[in-house]
């Protein structure tokens, strides 16, 4: 039971893990390198930020998880003691054939479940309630420090939605004014506490239910992503308009937004086309001064939620301390995006002349907890394997480098840093995917290597599945081999960041695996991960021997590679 | 409708998601799968994706989530393509995609 308490903590919990447990990482990383390499790691990871990265919708949709694993594992336990097939028997078994002795065999398993899940459903419940309401729940032993973890998420944001239509009254038409004044009053009301928070939600949501707050969303839009008929009147959309490039779909898109957002107001369009339309319409209202004062808004209540969960107020210190010039928003926007869920940044710095290397490492503990012990050590792999020139031009504002065979760059950080200055190369790297898969194929050795010393970071020991974590590894049928066979040749020109010196060296047939790979999920990407199992539980499916068509191909280059290995030897031979 | 066809992929490192819409024929293929949908709810994803960059591309990180939008109509094909930088409403996006 106290495991599954501790796994919960390291969910939701800041802690200093990472760094407690670094040494037997880089002992995992040495055990794989090889000592040689020991200083290089080292130092690497000394220049290393990791943050942990959570959102409030995650830990609630984890602990639910957690709740009904231990349900089931429970549920198991107690049809294997009963004897039955299936765990579909049980509540005819209990109401009818359970035993004296069979009751107090179960009774134990059965007080773990509800005294476990009691606790989750408080958390849970907890999760969900405003933070005002939160002292009156009793928690109990290790999940009790849960204060800053509230799913207060959509209430925080709104109350700030309703701030900002109260403040941007004449942005509406008249036939609306009645709906804002009531939201301006039942506001005024909590502010003057004359209404507790359980009933403002509740004329709230009775609010919410009527058409008028649906036209004021169309509007203006809101604070879950979804753009407002205004954003149609902003200079962007302005731009689009004029551009030449821009699709008659994109522009006619403009047109009808603005259409409806004035119909809005009552004002009849009829039926004009788009352009006489152009010709009708008014000059843009002043809709980026009003966007900008809602992203603003956004980000207030953003930063209102994370700084109130430990995680984040820990990231948001470092963040000041190791990178002065990340923004706020920045951190707030990359923690709070829900796709992020691992990543490795480059960051060089120049201080008068004198360059910088830090590697910042985000790692979602949202997805794939079981095996996050794997993804950090992916992500680590990568700040390993990245090498960033150092520009000659002192005044140089971009850097490039490589991580693995691919090829990177970003900004220079710099007293005169400017953000998002454009010059990123555009073109998808070919190389992403096979370097994605064989730096996994590593990972996951060096994170096998750790758990075997019995070294486990925020995996569960029982839980931990290596073979089902990333979507890379289900092009490991195609690589493995050739991973396998030029382990040594692989890892040299990966530490070098150079593809060129791989594929030279056996005559161009590593780029026509990396072909192969990337036809592959061209073809079959979208499924791979069913095709696999199929494959490997020999069942015959038009994907499946499709698949099998492109393991053969990879077979062959192998051989062929091979080949290129023995004359290389027979060579080398001769000239000895 | 003036449009024909949308090609979307998004790939993370935990998926690979490609979706082909035929709006002329009302039918989406996601993930190998077939189905039907409405010319709504295909109006719906232009209405995100109308003031959208071309390009949103950060290539100073590494793994991360990349996606590509390609919108065809009669005349152009109009292509929407990020690295780990995102439009300001791309969870609208997610969202229309989680709902297919």
């Amino acid at each position: 039971m106290q495991s599954w308490y501790n796994y919960i903590d390291n969910l939701v919990n800041d802690s200093n893990i990472i760094n407690e447990k670094m040494p037997e990482i880089i002992e995992a990383f040495v055990d794989y390198y090889g000592e040689e390499m020991r200083e290089k790691i080292t130092d690497k990871f000394k220049n290393v930020t990791i943050l942990q990265q959570i959102t409030p919708k995650q830990i609630q949709k984890n602990c639910e998880n957690i709740s009904s694993e231990f349900e089931k594992q429970t549920l198991e336990q107690i049809k294997n003691i009963l004897n039955l097939n299936s765990v579909l028997e049980l509540p005819d078994y209990i109401s009818n054939g359970i035993t004296d002795e069979e009751k107090e065999q179960i009774r134990p398993l059965y007080k773990n479940l509800v005294f476990f899940q009691g606790h989750i459903n408080k958390y849970i419940q907890a999760l969900t309630l405003p933070i005002e309401k939160i002292n009156e729940i009793n928690l109990e032993g290790p999940l009790n420090d849960i204060k800053g973890l509230l799913n207060i998420e959509k209430d925080v944001y709104q109350v700030y939605f309703n701030d900002l239509i109260r403040r941007e009254k004449e942005m509406f038409p008249p036939h609306l004014q009645e709906h804002i004044n009531k939201i301006e009053y039942l506001n005024h009301q909590l502010d003057e506490k004359k209404i507790n928070i359980d009933e403002f939600y509740n004329k709230l949501n009775e609010l919410e239910q009527t058409d008028n707050l649906k036209e004021i969303k169309q509007m203006i839009g809101d604070f879950d992503g979804n753009e407002g008929l205004i954003d149609s009147f902003s200079t962007e959309a302005n731009e689009k308009l004029q551009d030449k490039n821009a699709s008659k779909w994109q522009k006619k898109q403009i047109l009808q937004n603005r259409k409806k957002y004035l119909e809005l107001f009552e004002k009849d369009m009829g039926n004009l086309d788009l352009d006489d339309m152009k010709k009708v319409l008014p000059e843009p209202l002043e809709a980026d001064k009003f966007l900008l004062y809602k992203q603003e808004y956004e980000f207030s209540a953003k930063t209102n939620i994370y700084s109130q969960i430990p995680i984040h107020q820990k990231n948001l210190e470092i963040i000041k301390n190791n990178f002065p010039d990340f923004a706020e928003e920045d951190y707030i926007e990359m923690v709070s995006n829900e796709n992020n869920l691992g990543s490795c940044m480059a960051e060089l710095t120049n201080k008068n002349n004198q360059y910088f290397k830090h590697g910042l490492i985000v790692i979602s503990k949202g997805e794939n907890l079981e095996n996050l012990d794997d993804t950090l050590i992916h992500e680590l792999n990568h700040w390993l394997e990245i090498n960033i020139d150092i520009p000659l031009d002192e005044n140089a504002k971009f850097y490039s480098g490589t991580s693995g065979w691919v090829t990177i760059g970003g900004q220079i950080i710099d007293e005169d840093f400017e953000e998002n200055l454009e010059n990123q190369e555009t073109e998808e790297d070919p190389y992403v995917l096979l370097d994605e898969n064989i730096n996994d194929q590593i990972a996951r050795a060096i994170t096998k290597k750790m758990h075997d010393k019995g070294t486990y970071i925020f995996s569960h020991k029982d839980h931990v599945n290596l073979s089902k974590n990333s979507y890379y590894q289900n092009y490991d049928f195609l690589t493995k081999d050739f991973f396998d066979e030029f382990k040594e040749e692989i890892i040299k020109s990966r530490q070098v960041g150079s593809f060129k010196y791989l594929d030279y060296r056996f005559d161009g047939y590593v780029t026509t695996l990396n072909d192969l790979v990337n036809k592959c999920q061209e073809t079959l990407g979208h499924d791979i991960g069913q095709i696999i199992i199929d494959m490997e539980k020999g069942k015959i499916t038009d994907e499946v021997k499709s698949a099998l068509e492109f393991k053969r191909a990879a077979e062959i280059l192998l051989d062929q590679m091979k080949q290129c290995q023995t004359i290389d030897n027979k060579q080398a031979a001769k000239h000895r | 409708m003036d449009i024909n066809s949308i090609k979307i992929t998004i790939k993370n490192m935990y998926q690979f998601t490609n979706i082909q819409i035929d709006a002329l024929n009302k039918k989406v293929n996601i993930n190998g799968k077939n189905k039907d949908i409405t010319l709504e709810k295909i109006e719906q994803l232009l209405g995100i994706i109308y003031l959208w960059k071309n390009e949103y591309i950060d290539n100073s990180k590494i793994d991360g989530e990349s996606f590509k939008i390609e919108v065809m109509d009669n005349e152009t094909v109009t292509t929407f393509k990020g690295k780990n930088k995102f439009p300001k409403n791309y969870n609208a996006f997610k969202k229309w995609v989680g709902e297919l």
